[in-house]
Formats: structure tokens, C-alpha cells, sequence
């Protein structure tokens, strides 16, 4: 394990450079100097700093240090406007901590995630017991039934460390009890007992899980063209560079079926099976392409989102526990994938044999999908209304759905396809939404103020409310733990 | 009278071809992007020359910018492409460097080991470094730049970072 703050401080050690006096302008200066369309720019018409451009690089520094001074005396003697503080939270109550996120399996069982702590309930809010505690959450906490709960956890600061031991957490009597196991990371050529990240891991229950991995042993390219093979320091075996393949890349997926002790490898696309078990090789993997996130919602039916180095986003659905893959039909959204910082895959939610995934657009559009076929087919694309590029989604069922959008409360019942506004009272002014559950017709979300908060009184600041009237009048639950 | 023009305005400035306007535009960022570049090529010189040439390629492809982007992860994607170029013409630098066992203590303290256990990686991993590391950038900036996601961007910096485990433990024992 490598202290990160370490690494920062070799690094600001060992590269401390500035450019040379003048650099800016020189380039300035060039830039300006050029009149044509710059579609017509020569290659290179630049290179070295020349004498000629010297005294216009000072002539420009000048000019750049009055004109900041201006901007700055502008700035100085500007008039301050102050917000005055628009927060009036009503207390949570005892000992209540800050809530971040909750989540209910049915209207009686449900839990939420405070910093450091999970707590859940059976009895629908009623009472609260401090399930477990934790330094840092490496995963989100997630029920498999109303009994079998799994997490996630890293050690102390993991958040600050490279590398580490993820432990995972699973209880089968409602939180009363936990077990605690270690996880060992697959087997990775060359990265030895590396431990992965939990966002590649993803477990269904206290035994069965996947993880999913990149490899991308790109070392020629420090090589001289036509030759062949790389060098690395660290023993890793030296790669043959082709001029089809010039970096050898794979998605791996692997399995475990005992708590993350063993790790066997299911899948594995690469340059050498480029259609191996129905997953298509991208030789942009590691260059704009990538796989993204790996989904299962039992031992058979997983899912992975792949974004192609070409833009174009991939969902493969396997039925087998990731032995065998289909690429599922899915449409491109309004707009098209729009390139490698196009839009991500996000929600993969399913009831049955019917689901939804979301697309988020860089332009900060969102769109929903929905199958009847367990993934291999998709709809066409149904926008999500609201601003909030980050509100969540909630689902009562496969049709009937809620999205929160700052302070306003969104409603379909009809898989999306159109959404109602909700006339939403929330117990207090300056608070915004910022997660929400709908576990058996009870609609249950975490608020936060829309402005700063007093850090020093977080219990206040975040906290859990109920509705069950679909959303139009919440009430404040008080998490007072014994 | 003074006043400061919109990024916008900039754009569609220097999109007609006026190169002041895209100066202005990359103003913000050269030193940043002289940072990536000197990262990558450990040389003052050469690094000027990336931005510069970078900077061209960037008027040129202005067009491609997304509207609602941010100019400073698309420019900083294009320096470090530019970077790429320039390793990939003076491989014999790298090849060059000598073994790592004749690094010294004195080079320990002075970060060549570092430096050069740095160009030995790959140019990819080498960037997200520099990113992270020497740039400071969080790892949802590092996503953007590169085009991936925030979580890979993570996993492949610790994979480089774990390569750089010796020289890092290195150090740690001489002092």
C-alpha cells in the first residue's frame, strides 16, 4: 500500500519546471502574426523561439500585466452582493446523523448510509439499528432479500491510497450479525496480489461475484517503428507490437463463488480471440475505448457497458454467469454517440425480464431505455425532463417511476414514455433532493440545502423524509438510535 | 474601455481565423499544458515546442470542440498526443537512460530516479501520472481528458503507480 500523498510530494520533487520568460507570448505573438484561415495553418510554423519575436513578447507582456491590473482595480472596487442564508431545516432530532443516501427493499425493511455508518430498519422507519460501521464505503451497500445484506469496505484512508484490501460484508439475519471477508484480486499477468478497485467488483449475494478488468500492455510505443516487442522495468513480458494491434488490450471477466477467496476467469476478449465468447474486441480499449460497468441481477443474467473507442456504446447480456455474451440491440440516441466523451450507460435496473438503462449525454441530456427481453433488445430513447444532469431515478416497478430534480418530484407510469410534474411540498425552505427509494409504494429520499451548510451541524443539514401520498406531502424521520 | 471577452466570443473569433482571439482563448491553460508536456518530455525546451505545436493543431481543430466542453481537457488531450509524437521520434532517449541500478543516492534526492523510472512507462500511463500527480487534476478531470471513465482513470493510475512501487520504495529507504 502507497500513500498517495507521498506520490504527489515525489513527483512535485522530481519535475519542478516553469516554462522560460516569455513563453506565452512568443506563442502569442505567433499565433496573432498568423492571418490565414487556420484550416489552411501550415503544419509548423513555429518552432524555436526566434530574436524577432522578443520585443513583441515583452511589448505583449507589458500590455498582459496592465491589462490584469485594470481587470483587478475593476474587480477591488466592484459592488459585493451577499445572499442571505435561506436554509431553515427543521431538527432531525437526538442523535441523528447525517443521512447520504437511503434505500428500501419493501415498506418495512430499509436502510441508510451515513458517513461511517449503515443503519437499517424493519419496521418501516419506526426504530433504527447501527448495523455496521465502516471507515470507507468502497461499494454502495445493497439488499439481496429483506435478511441478506452485502457491502463493501475498504481500509482506513483507502480513499487516499494506492492499493489496499477491500473486505466484503454480509449479513443474513437483517444486519444483526455481519461476516467479514477479505477479498483477493484476481489474477492479473504481471500486477501480482494487486488489489482492484471495488467499482470493478460486484457482488449478488455473500458468495457469488464478478469482477471485470482492462488490461492494456501498451509498452511499444517508445518503441522505433517496425520493430517489435517493449521493455518494461517491471517484468512484465515484453508484448509483440502489431502495426493492426499496436497496443495489446483485453476485457477480462472473472467470477467467484466462494466470497472472493478464488477468482476464475469466464470471459476474456483480446486482440488474439477478437470475437471470443460473443464480446467484440476494440483495439481502441485503453484509447477512448473502454468497459465501463459490469451489472448481474442473479447467478445467470449479468450485463457490461462497453464504450468503443469509435463512440459507439455496447451493451452485452449474458444468461450463463458471464461464460457467454450477445451484443444487445441498442439504438444511438437523438444526436448520435457523439465520440469518446459522448454519453455513458447508467441505471441498469431490471424487474423480470424487463428493465431500463439511462443514457447520459454530454450536453447534459438524459435518456431511458427499456426492454421486455432481459436486455437483448432495447426501445427507442425517452427523454428525462428536469436540469439536473445528476438526479436520480427511482422504481416502484417496471412502469411506474420518480425523478428527482433538485426540489421538484417527477412521475411516469408508464416506463418513462411521459412524466408528470408532482406539486412536491418539502418539510423546509432551501433543500433539494438528493436521493430517493421507492420500496412498496412508499417513497422514502434524503434532502440536503441548496446552499452551503454549517458543517459543524451536519445532522441538520442532511436528513431522511417519507412520503405516502406519492410525493406531494413529505414528513421529517427522526433516526434516533438507541 | 477594457473588457474581458467571452469564451464564445473567443471561439467564434478565432474560428475566422483570428489567432489573437485563440490565444487569448489558451491563455488560461499554457501553463498547464506546459506542465503535461515538460512531464512527458523532461525537457523545458521541448515542451515549449509541444505546446506551441499543440496549439496550432488545436486552432485548426477548434471546429471539433463540443459546445459545452471544456477547452482545458481537450487541449490538454491534444498536448499530450503531441507529447506522444515527439517521444515516438526520440525513442533512442529512453532506450538510452541506462540501467536503474546505477542511480545513486544523489539522484535519488534529485528525482531522476523518478524522472526515469517515469520514461520507461508507456506514454498512457505516463499521461495519467502527470495528470494526477504532477497536475494535481481530480480523477473526474483525468476521465474527461483521456475519454474515459472517472473509475477507470483510477484503476489505471494505481496500475502505474504500482509500477513505480521500487523507485517510490526506493527512496523511502535511503532517507
Amino acid at each position: 500500500v502507497i500513500d498517495e500523498r507521498r506520490v504527489f510530494e515525489r513527483f512535485h520533487e522530481a519535475l519542478d519546471a516553469q516554462p522560460r520568460p516569455g513563453a506565452y507570448e512568443r506563442l502569442q505573438t505567433a499565433l496573432a502574426a498568423n492571418p490565414v484561415s487556420p484550416r489552411r495553418l501550415p503544419q509548423s510554423i513555429f518552432r524555436r523561439p526566434e530574436s524577432r519575436f522578443a520585443i513583441a513578447g515583452w511589448v505583449a507582456v507589458f500590455l498582459a500585466i496592465a491589462l490584469a491590473a485594470v481587470f483587478l482595480a475593476a474587480r477591488l472596487y466592484a459592488p459585493i452582493t451577499v445572499k442571505p442564508p435561506t436554509v431553515t431545516p427543521p431538527p432531525a432530532g437526538g442523535n441523528a446523523p447525517p443521512v447520504g443516501t437511503v434505500e428500501f427493499i419493501t415498506p418495512q425493511h430499509g436502510l441508510v448510509i451515513t458517513n461511517g455508518s449503515v443503519l437499517v430498519t424493519h419496521d418501516g422507519g419506526q426504530h433504527w439499528q447501527v448495523s455496521l460501521t465502516f471507515d470507507f464505503l468502497a461499494a454502495g451497500v445493497r439488499f439481496v432479500d429483506p435478511q441478506q445484506i452485502v457491502a463493501l469496505t475498504g481500509e482506513p484512508r483507502m480513499s487516499e491510497l494506492i492499493g489496499g484490501t477491500l473486505v466484503l460484508h454480509a449479513t443474513t439475519d437483517g444486519g444483526a450479525h455481519w461476516v467479514a471477508k477479505p477479498i483477493a484480486a484476481a489474477t492479473v499477468t504481471g500486477m501480482g496480489d494487486w488489489t482492484f478497485l471495488s467499482e470493478w467488483t460486484y457482488f449478488i449475494n455473500a458468495r457469488e461475484g464478478w469482477q471485470h478488468d482492462e488490461f492494456y500492455l501498451d509498452m511499444c510505443d517508445v518503441a522505433p517503428p517496425g520493430e517489435h516487442s517493449g521493455h518494461d522495468a517491471t517484468n512484465v513480458e515484453p508484448s509483440p507490437c502489431t502495426t493492426t494491434h499496436p497496443f495489446l488490450k483485453a476485457i477480462v471477466i472473472y467470477r467467484t463463488t466462494d466470497s472472493g477467496a478464488h477468482w476464475t476467469e469466464v470471459a476474456r476478449v483480446d486482440a488474439s480471440h477478437p470475437t471470443s465468447r460473443g464480446l467484440q474486441f476494440d483495439p481502441g480499449i485503453g484509447s477512448g475505448g473502454f468497459a465501463n460497468d459490469l451489472v448481474f441481477i442473479d447467478s445467470k443474467h449479468g450485463y457490461v457497458t462497453v464504450r468503443g473507442s469509435d463512440g459507439t456504446r455496447r451493451l452485452y447480456v449474458s444468461q450463463d454467469g458471464g461464460s457467454n455474451w450477445t451484443r444487445a440491440q441498442l439504438p444511438a440516441p437523438p444526436g448520435g454517440w457523439g465520440g469518446t466523451s459522448g454519453p455513458d450507460l447508467n441505471t441498469l435496473t431490471f424487474f423480470g425480464s424487463r428493465g431500463v438503462v439511462e443514457v447520459r449525454m454530454a450536453n447534459g441530456n438524459r435518456y431511458t431505455y427499456t426492454t421486455s427481453d432481459s436486455g437483448l433488445t432495447w426501445t427507442n430513447a425517452h427523454l428525462i425532463p428536469g436540469d439536473d444532469s445528476s438526479g436520480s431515478l427511482a422504481f416502484a416497478d417496471a412502469d411506474h417511476w420518480w425523478l428527482i430534480d433538485q426540489n421538484a418530484l417527477y412521475e411516469s407510469d408508464n416506463a418513462g414514455a411521459t412524466w408528470r410534474p408532482v406539486k412536491t411540498k418539502l418539510p423546509a425552505a432551501g433543500i433539494r433532493f438528493t436521493s430517493i427509494s421507492a420500496g412498496g409504494g412508499i417513497l422514502w429520499a434524503t434532502v440536503a440545502p441548496a446552499a452551503a451548510c454549517d458543517l459543524s451541524k451536519l445532522a441538520d443539514c442532511n436528513f431522511l423524509i417519507r412520503s405516502g401520498d406519492g410525493g406531494v406531502t413529505w414528513t421529517v424521520v427522526r433516526i434516533a438510535t438507541a | 474601455m477594457l473588457f474581458k471577452r467571452s469564451d464564445t466570443d473567443l471561439i467564434r473569433s478565432a474560428k475566422k481565423g483570428d489567432g489573437f482571439a485563440f490565444a487569448e482563448l489558451i491563455r488560461p491553460e499554457y501553463g498547464v499544458a506546459f506542465k503535461v508536456a515538460y512531464g512527458l518530455l523532461q525537457n523545458v525546451d521541448d515542451a515549449e515546442d509541444a505546446v506551441q505545436e499543440a496549439a496550432f493543431k488545436a486552432w485548426r481543430k477548434l471546429g471539433n470542440l463540443r459546445e459545452g466542453s471544456g477547452l482545458r481537457p481537450w487541449f490538454l488531450a491534444i498536448v499530450a498526443n503531441q507529447c506522444r509524437g515527439v517521444r515516438r521520434q526520440r525513442w533512442w532517449l529512453t532506450s538510452s537512460t541506462g540501467p536503474e541500478n546505477t542511480i545513486g543516492p544523489d539522484d535519488v534526492a534529485a528525482g531522476v530516479d523518478l524522472r526515469r523510472a517515469l520514461a520507461r512507462l508507456s506514454h498512457d500511463q505516463q499521461v495519467l501520472l502527470v495528470l494526477r500527480f504532477y497536475l494535481d487534476l481530480p480523477y473526474e478531470e483525468i476521465a474527461t481528458t483521456l475519454g474515459i471513465s472517472a473509475k477507470a482513470a483510477r484503476t489505471r493510475v494505481e496500475r502505474a503507480v504500482h509500477r513505480l512501487r521500487p523507485i517510490l520504495q526506493m527512496r523511502e529507504a535511503l532517507t
